[in-house]
């Protein structure tokens, strides 16, 4: 399996752990707490980061199915 | 919209709930059309009831497998759950479910579909046995499969009596009285959960794979899009402003602290929850459809939208249930105890702050979430009793048993009547449950079942990356997942929480020995099923070359 798609994986479980924003109460925009925005911003770079794993690591073997 | 509900309110023809109702109704009604629309379609041979001929491209894909992972759980589990324990919850199962889903339609998804393709599989135990040279795996699968896929049911059934009750208060007063305003006339959950379970069941019936794959592409349009009409609505009403963004802000103000940060979450226990997701590797009706799927590219789009979905649903629903926190906005003694009445957040908000008409549609979409994972379930029932347990024991049986098939009875194919009877009995027993559980978390019992799920998640990668497991090691961690979790169940009294020395029922967590961090029961059980798994593999014999040589091209 390639390598690429385990770091990229490796690397949004880390973004996921956001332990520096835990207590943190700011509304950003006044709106959404940033606990919670934070993470929206993560769905939306997982989204984009499977997009490019599926373009640069899809195993070869795939493509001829 | 309004003046209709309005001058139905005057003249009391309609009452709101019954609105509300006439429109659930009119919605089962296009899903049966559109289960018979598919039978047209049927092909009649198994593989097309329980496959759908392997003809179901990237979008249809995308759909069926975000319609089948997003349950009630997604919608009325998330509210009811932010509601309790604030914004945890999207971090904790939203964006987490985007990165390792995606990952499990990745590396384990196409795999199954490619030898699943190539060696003619149907289901789990298909592959099991036949990549373990091992024909006794179903005796060992099955029963697990089975045992966990009800608590999954159970959530849906749930889930859907509490929906249609609290949506169609008003409609039936004399006939359905309850103690809470709220609930006062509505169909109560026994006959709301029975009328959704028969809609669910006829499609499926008929329409086999291909129905439930078009009922749940539409079902899944019919939530996302209504999802955000509610959240639109509900928002615009709880905040009062101009516009959408001043109306959120306003929302947000009243929110006690404890919702709009973590403060009160173990981020142990945050750390853990990575593990629940796992579950989609092993879902057996999952499994199910990535077989459907044409070819290896329609898993693409699947895996780079299904995080997005994700988001759109969880993102409304969740800050819904967090902005219903503020006091004043649920009853007052739903904040005494909010864990009684979580799963009633969503459907509160909707009967409240919307028109019977919109209300009506909003109970569609809610119910089609709900319906989009059963479908799923009940056809993967019957798939695994035909494939599993009547071809391989009870036809064998037959053929050989004096008093099998004979001259005046020649045929012996697999009754379709028989597949049908299993669900019939398994959709019973949830349903009598789901009655009797009608007070329990939605959200607390599905983790339970994603908990056993995601403790087979060693088994099934190993089963596709390591030529070193054996079938003994299978069956051995099949049996330690189920004894593990089958251990923490009823130390958990049934998923139902634990009483404390003050009187007080708290969810059921472990501690990690000698220190302060909560952790799933998910932790040991998938550890003491992957340690079980590699040494009794290590002891027993390995399949033959040439089923390893099958699924493994380089040696």
């Amino acid at each position: 399996m390639n390598k690429g798609l385990w770091l990229a994986v490796a690397g949004l479980l880390i973004l996921h752990h956001d332990f520096w924003l835990w207590d943190n109460d700011y509304l950003v925009a006044g709106v959404l707490p940033i606990g919670l925005a934070y993470h929206v911003g993560l769905s939306l770079v997982i989204t984009l980061t499977w997009a490019v794993l599926t373009l640069k690591c899809w195993p070869a073997d795939l493509t001829q199915e | 919209m309004e003046l209709l509900a309005q001058t139905a309110t005057e003249t009391t023809v309609f009452s709101a709930g019954m609105i509300r109702l006439l429109i659930i109704v009119g919605y089962f009604g296009l899903l049966l059309v559109l289960g018979g629309v598919a039978t047209t379609f049927l092909k009649q041979n198994n593989r097309d009831y329980m496959l759908a001929s392997h003809s179901i491209g990237p979008f249809l894909l995308l759909m069926s497998l975000f319609g089948t992972t997003m349950t009630a759980f997604a919608l009325v589990g998330s509210s009811g759950e932010a509601f309790v324990d604030g914004i945890g919850i999207y971090g904790k199962l939203a964006s987490i479910s985007g990165i390792v889903h995606s990952l499990c339609f990745f590396v384990i998804g196409t795999r199954i579909w490619k030898f699943g393709k190539r060696f003619g599989h149907t289901t789990q135990v298909d592959f099991f046995r036949d990549r373990l040279d091992s024909p006794r795996m179903g005796l060992f699968l099955f029963p697990v499969l089975i045992l966990l896929l009800i608590p999954y049911i159970l959530g849906g059934v749930i889930a859907s009596g509490t929906v249609v009750q609290s949506l169609t208060a008003g409609a039936f007063p004399n006939w359905f009285p309850h103690d809470q305003p709220a609930l006062d006339g509505g169909v109560p959950p026994y006959l709301g959960s029975l009328v959704v379970c028969l809609v669910v069941l006829a499609y499926v019936f008929f329409g086999g794979m291909r129905g439930t794959a078009w009922a749940n592409c539409f079902q899944t349009l019919v939530f996302m899009i209504l999802g955000v009409v509610t959240f639109y609505l509900i928002a615009m009403k709880l905040g009062g402003g101009d516009d959408l963004g001043s109306s959120m802000a306003n929302a947000i103000q009243q929110v006690p602290r404890s919702h709009t940060t973590r403060q009160e979450m173990s981020r142990s226990l945050f750390l853990t929850y990575m593990l629940i997701p796992l579950s989609v590797a092993t879902f057996p009706h999952l499994f199910q459809h990535w077989l459907t799927a044409k070819n290896a590219a329609s898993f693409k789009l699947p895996i780079i939208l299904h995080p997005f979905f994700i988001m759109l649903v969880w993102l409304p629903c969740v800050l819904i249930g967090v902005w219903a926190a503020a006091p004043g906005v649920l009853p007052e003694a739903w904040y005494q105890s909010p864990i009684t009445h979580q799963n009633k957040v969503l459907s509160y908000l909707v009967t409240k702050h919307t028109s019977p008409i919109v209300g009506g549609m909003l109970a569609a979409g809610i119910l089609a979430a709900v319906m989009s994972s059963l479908d799923s379930q009940f056809l993967c029932l019957g798939t695994m009793f035909t494939q599993d347990i009547y071809r391989r024991f009870i036809r064998r049986f037959r053929t050989t048993h004096p008093s099998g098939p004979t001259a005046d009875h020649p045929d012996d194919e697999p009754s379709v009547w028989v597949a049908r009877s299993f669900i019939l009995a398994i959709v019973a027993i949830s349903y009598v449950l789901g009655i009797w559980l009608n007070g329990s978390s939605v959200f607390k019992l599905s983790i339970w079942c994603f908990s056993g799920f995601a403790g087979l998640f060693p088994l099934i990668l190993a089963a596709l990356y390591w030529r070193g497991l054996s079938a003994g090691g299978a069956q051995a961690a099949i049996v330690t997942m189920a004894a593990t979790w089958g251990f923490f169940f009823f130390q958990s009294g049934f998923g139902q929480g634990v009483v404390d020395s003050d009187g007080i029922r708290r969810p059921y967590q472990l501690l990690v020995p000698g220190t302060e961090w909560e952790i799933l029961p998910v932790v040991p059980i998938i550890a003491t099923t992957t340690v079980v798994m590699v040494l009794v593999s290590s002891l027993t014999p390995k399949p033959s070359t040439n089923t390893l040589a099958k699924y493994f091209e380089h040696p």
